[in-house]
Parts: C-alpha cells; sequence; structure tokens
C-alpha cells in the first residue's frame, strides 16, 4: 500500500478517482495486494473476491471515464462481515455448519453497495454467528489485532475493525447485536455506527437476535460512516421491521456546530474499579466536548446492573429459535452416517457449531423452555422496558450520552476464553443500547500506555444518528487519533 | 437458586437438539449453571405492572406492516436447492421422516 493512498477516507479516495489520478482497477489491486501481504498475519478475511473484485472495479472505471454520474463509492472498495449475504460469493457466518454455502443473492445492503457501484474486496472472519466479543470463537482461526497481533480485535465483527486499522480495506460493514461494531471498532483505533433499530435493513443478514440485530458502516473517518449510512439505510419492503424514518440529510448535518450540545454521562459506567486508563482518556474527552462548546453532566441509567443478565437472555433466545433453521436438510453441511432423521439433526449441529454458539443455545432455549418462559424470558422483556425507560429520561436532558466504549483496551489472545461469564461482562457498556434499539457509535480517544487503542461511545435518541455522528465529527477533528495507524 | 442437573441440561440438549458428550458434561453443566445463576439477579427488579418490549422498532407502535398480495420474482426452484447437501431435481432429499424420525 503506497503512503498516498494508505489511511485515506471515501471522500479523499473520491477525489482520487474523479481526477483521474488513480483507477478503480488499480486501486483495487492495491488493497488486494495488502490483503495478500497482511493476511497470514491477521485472518481478517474468510473470503476473498479478487475477480469479482476486479470485475467491479472495471465496470466503475468505464462509469467514470465516460462521465456518467457516480456515488460517494463509486469503484472504491469495501470489506463486508461474513454474516451479511452477497450473491454468488461464499457465506459461512466464520462456521463450520454452513459449509460451502454460496449465497443464492444479495443482502439489501449489499444490493444497495452493489448499485452504488462499490468494488467487494470479500468477506471478513468474525466470531460464529456473530456471538462473541474478541473474534475468538470463528471456526476459520482468531483475528489478529493490527496494534499488536498477540492482541484480540474485539468482536464480534473483528475482522472488519482490524481489515480497515490495517488498512486492507478503507470501509467495511459489519453487525451490532450487543456492541459487536462498536467494541471492534474500539479496540482498533477506527468508528463504526450502529443505528437505530430498523434504519438499515436486515434482509439477507444471518440472524442472531432479530430485536437486536443491526447492519451498521465501519471506517476510519466518521464522515465515512454517513456516507455508507445513507447508501444502506432506509426503509425496504423485505423487512418489516424496517423503519420509514426518512435517512437522506444526515451527511449535510455534520458540519454544523456543537455548542450548547448538552451531554451527559452515566454515574454506572464509570464504577470506581475501571480501569484508570480507561477513565483518564473518557475524561479527556469530555473535556474537549467541552471546549468545543458542548456542555458535560452527569446522569443516572439506574438499571444497568442488569442489562448484561437481560441482554443474555433476550438474546440467547432469539438465537435459539433464530438457529433452529440449520439442521443438515436445506443449505448446511449434513453430517455423515447419521441413520435417522433425529440423529441428522443431533450430528450436523453438534458438530457443526462451535462451543460458544451451542452454549448460548442451550441457554436461549432453556429460557423459553415450558415452565421458565415467564420467570426468565418475559421479566426480561419486562426488565428491557425499564433498560428503555432510563434513556427516555436522560434524554429528557440530555441530547447525547457519551461513556467509554470498554471497559479495556484489546486483550491477549486466550486470556479470556476460560470464563464465558467474564467475556460477557465485558459487553457492560454496549448491551443497554442495543435493548433500547438506539444508534451509537464508536470513535478513537486514545490510546492506552502500550498503544493500545481506545474507544469514546455517544448515544443517541432514536433515529437521531445526525447528532451523534456530529460530535463525533467535531470530535474527530480536534483530536485526529485517526493519523496514528499501527505498524504497517 | 437450585443448581440444575444432569438430567435438565440433557432435556435442554434435546429440545435443541444438541448432543453433550459424556466427558463434556460435567464442564457444560458448571458453566449452565454459572450463568443461569448470574441471570437470575433479575428476580431483584421489581416489574409488576410492567409492560415487556418484545419490539422496538416501529413495528410495535403500529402493528407489522403486511405487504401487497401480489406475486413478486423470486428464487427458482432450482436455484433455491442450490445448497442443498442432497437433492433431486428441485427437492430436497431427506431420512425418513415417519415413524418418529426415531426409527431406523
Amino acid at each position: 500500500m503506497t503512503s498516498e493512498i494508505r489511511g485515506k477516507g471515501l471522500s479523499d479516495l473520491r477525489e482520487l478517482l474523479d481526477q483521474k489520478k488513480i483507477s478503480s482497477v488499480e486501486l483495487t489491486k492495491l488493497f488486494l495486494k495488502e490483503i495478500d501481504r497482511r493476511e497470514e498475519e491477521l485472518n481478517a478475511f474468510v473470503t476473498v473476491t479478487a475477480d469479482g473484485a476486479l470485475a467491479q472495479a472495471q465496470e466503475a472505471d468505464r462509469k467514470i471515464r465516460s462521465g456518467n454520474p457516480v456515488t460517494a463509492i463509486t469503484g472504491i472498495p469495501i470489506a463486508v462481515k461474513d454474516v451479511i449475504l452477497v450473491r454468488d460469493v461464499r457465506a459461512t457466518a466464520s462456521s463450520k455448519i454452513l459449509g460451502s454455502f454460496v449465497s443464492p443473492y444479495d443482502s439489501t445492503v449489499a444490493h444497495r453497495l452493489r448499485a452504488a457501484g462499490a468494488v467487494f474486496l470479500g468477506k471478513t472472519n468474525c466470531d460464529e454467528f456473530a456471538m462473541g466479543s474478541s473474534n475468538e470463537n470463528s471456526a476459520f482461526g482468531p483475528v489478529r489485532n493490527p496494534w499488536n497481533t498477540k492482541y484480540v480485535p474485539g468482536g464480534s465483527s473483528g475482522g472488519s475493525a482490524a481489515a480497515i486499522a490495517a488498512y486492507e480495506a478503507p470501509v467495511a460493514l459489519g453487525t451490532d447485536t450487543g456492541g459487536s461494531i462498536r467494541q471492534p471498532a474500539a479496540l482498533c483505533g477506527v468508528t463504526g455506527l450502529k443505528p437505530t433499530y430498523g434504519r438499515v435493513s436486515r434482509y439477507g443478514v444471518v440472524a442472531f437476535a432479530s430485536s437486536l440485530d443491526q447492519v451498521g458502516p465501519m471506517a476510519r473517518r466518521v464522515d465515512d460512516l454517513a456516507i455508507l449510512l445513507e447508501i444502506i439505510g432506509g426503509h425496504d419492503e423485505r423487512d418489516s421491521t424496517s423503519s420509514r424514518t426518512p435517512i437522506e440529510g444526515i451527511r449535510n448535518e455534520l458540519a454544523k456546530p456543537i455548542r450548547g450540545l448538552r451531554i451527559g454521562y452515566p454515574k454506572e459506567y464509570l464504577p470506581p474499579q475501571l480501569s484508570p486508563e480507561v477513565r483518564e482518556s473518557f475524561e479527556t474527552a469530555l473535556r474537549t466536548l467541552e471546549k468545543e462548546g458542548a456542555t458535560v453532566e452527569e446522569i443516572s441509567l439506574p438499571h444497568t446492573e442488569y442489562a448484561i443478565a437481560c441482554y443474555y437472555i433476550v438474546a440467547t433466545a432469539e438465537a435459539s429459535a433464530n438457529l433452529a433453521r440449520y439442521d443438515g436438510i436445506r443449505y448446511t453441511r449434513r453430517a455423515e452416517g447419521a441413520s435417522t432423521l433425529r440423529e441428522t439433526y443431533v450430528r450436523s449441529r453438534t458438530e457443526g457449531f462451535g462451543p460458544e454458539v451451542r452454549r448460548r443455545i442451550l441457554l436461549g432455549t432453556y429460557v423459553l423452555s415450558s415452565g421458565y418462559y415467564e420467570a426468565y424470558y418475559l421479566k426480561a422483556q419486562k426488565v428491557r422496558t425499564l433498560l428503555r425507560r432510563d434513556f427516555d429520561k436522560a434524554f429528557e436532558k440530555v441530547d447525547v450520552i457519551a461513556s467509554p466504549t470498554s471497559p479495556t483496551p484489546a486483550f491477549e489472545l486466550g486470556s479470556k476464553s476460560a470464563d464465558p461469564l467474564e467475556m460477557y461482562l465485558s459487553d457492560i457498556f454496549t448491551v443497554s443500547i442495543s435493548l433500547a434499539g438506539l444508534p451509537a457509535l464508536s470513535v478513537p480517544c486514545g490510546f492506552t500506555k502500550a498503544s493500545l487503542p481506545l474507544g469514546l461511545q455517544l448515544i443517541g435518541r432514536p433515529f437521531d444518528e445526525a447528532t451523534i455522528l456530529r460530535t463525533a465529527s467535531h470530535y474527530e477533528a480536534v483530536t485526529r487519533h485517526y493519523e496514528r495507524m499501527p505498524p504497517a | 437458586m437450585n443448581r440444575r442437573s444432569r438430567d435438565d441440561i440433557l432435556h435442554v440438549a434435546e429440545l435443541a437438539r444438541l448432543e453433550i458428550s459424556e466427558s463434556e458434561i460435567e464442564a457444560r453443566l458448571k458453566e449452565f449453571n454459572d450463568i443461569v445463576l448470574y441471570i437470575e439477579k433479575l428476580n431483584e427488579v421489581p416489574t409488576d405492572g410492567v409492560e415487556p418490549t418484545f419490539q422496538v422498532g416501529q413495528g410495535g407502535l403500529e402493528g407489522t406492516p403486511l405487504a401487497a398480495d401480489e406475486p413478486i420474482p423470486s428464487l427458482s426452484p432450482e436455484h433455491a436447492v442450490r445448497n442443498a447437501p442432497q437433492k433431486q431435481d428441485s427437492f430436497f432429499v431427506v431420512p425418513r421422516v415417519f415413524d418418529n424420525g426415531d426409527e431406523k
């Protein structure tokens, strides 16, 4: 990757392409070469679609040369998390169970990107079925953090985050159910947005928890999040949970000032045992935002301590239902030598799913089972209402809620895998937001003494991506953490 | 909390069509009990009179939108079975379903 291109966002790449300083084919080849160079070490991609990418790039070059109107992403490469279907490309959800499944159709988000002229570099590695916070649960091996390859990139969208951090791709799509875009973005020093639930269609996205899942953009620059959101988002007839709230015009909001913006930080997110480095970088970020004219005050989200329990009931219950379709019959790997239908189901599923997925299916099945449904699932959905009300009340006083994205920076591979519950507890800052369906992003806010990235989470009112993007954009312009890149 | 037993977890596994091998069962049962103990924290929260939130999106407020009753192009049958582990023409081939699926 040449130093003139390395690290550039969508606007800069657009300018280079439009001024004919580089062609889409040349640009795509640069990224493919970088992927080739780094992949043995990083393992961010499950499938690289070099031929398809070059064909799309050639088509984009034809458009650009002939002076036809282009979009912000025409001819620019993007990586797509392997739970998002791309037509005629293998989809694995980072699991063995899908075997060599090749998707017969495009997800809505892939379709919209394709129509906008994006170039698909490939499918990125993730935690299996998006279940995890470290990308150590992949059937294709863990992804490594480009800032220190002994460390995790975070999860579940670890491959997308690492690819952007290492500049194997300038932008990527991830999915976020309980923090899976925001947390890896924070741990890899890039930026990522979980839109409001219903903003972006889930059609063609491998379902984990249907009332929580959202597709979102990941990038180096906040502006790119806005660009991608406008392309992929908006109502889709094929997703009955997708919202008709208009999506145009978000990007125009980013330049507006943040003077007078009211920012709140939840006191429950700054417990005494929080890492001093995380606390310090967060408090510094708040002061920076104050200098830019925002007001900052403490708020309370009183039910925070119940969020993880609530999430791990709701999400696993929905997952157990969604993963029932993987049965060895229609589109999965089928276990060999099974002699009855029941044995086919049991062996295909037990052999095909990894341990964390099986753990969550068991828990989810349990909390929905006869005799336990009221005690667990129904109870959790009531607590969910209380969590949502906490946010509604807070948003009467403030416009944006800020917190650290993760209680810790990236940790060493293997250091947390022994105790699943310990891993679940690290989701504490992200899960409530998912349960409430609110938009939230992570933007880089500094580094630890060990040069590991830290992220600032900004949470907005429903459908108010504009305000959190605007805040992040101003913050990014002042702090310029995006200028620092991991070792090449 | 009453710790769940081997039989409890094996029952759940059966519902989920998953197998837990003899060598794994102690470890899986311990993990399962640790997690269930943790999620029972929710019993501390008073929720009388609180409505459950099943849906955070707009579908919850206005009801689920219905599609128009008009046929539109979809996957052809041949295309739809492309990834089947076993197929014949545009049919999925499966082991016998009758006899409860348990008989050989």
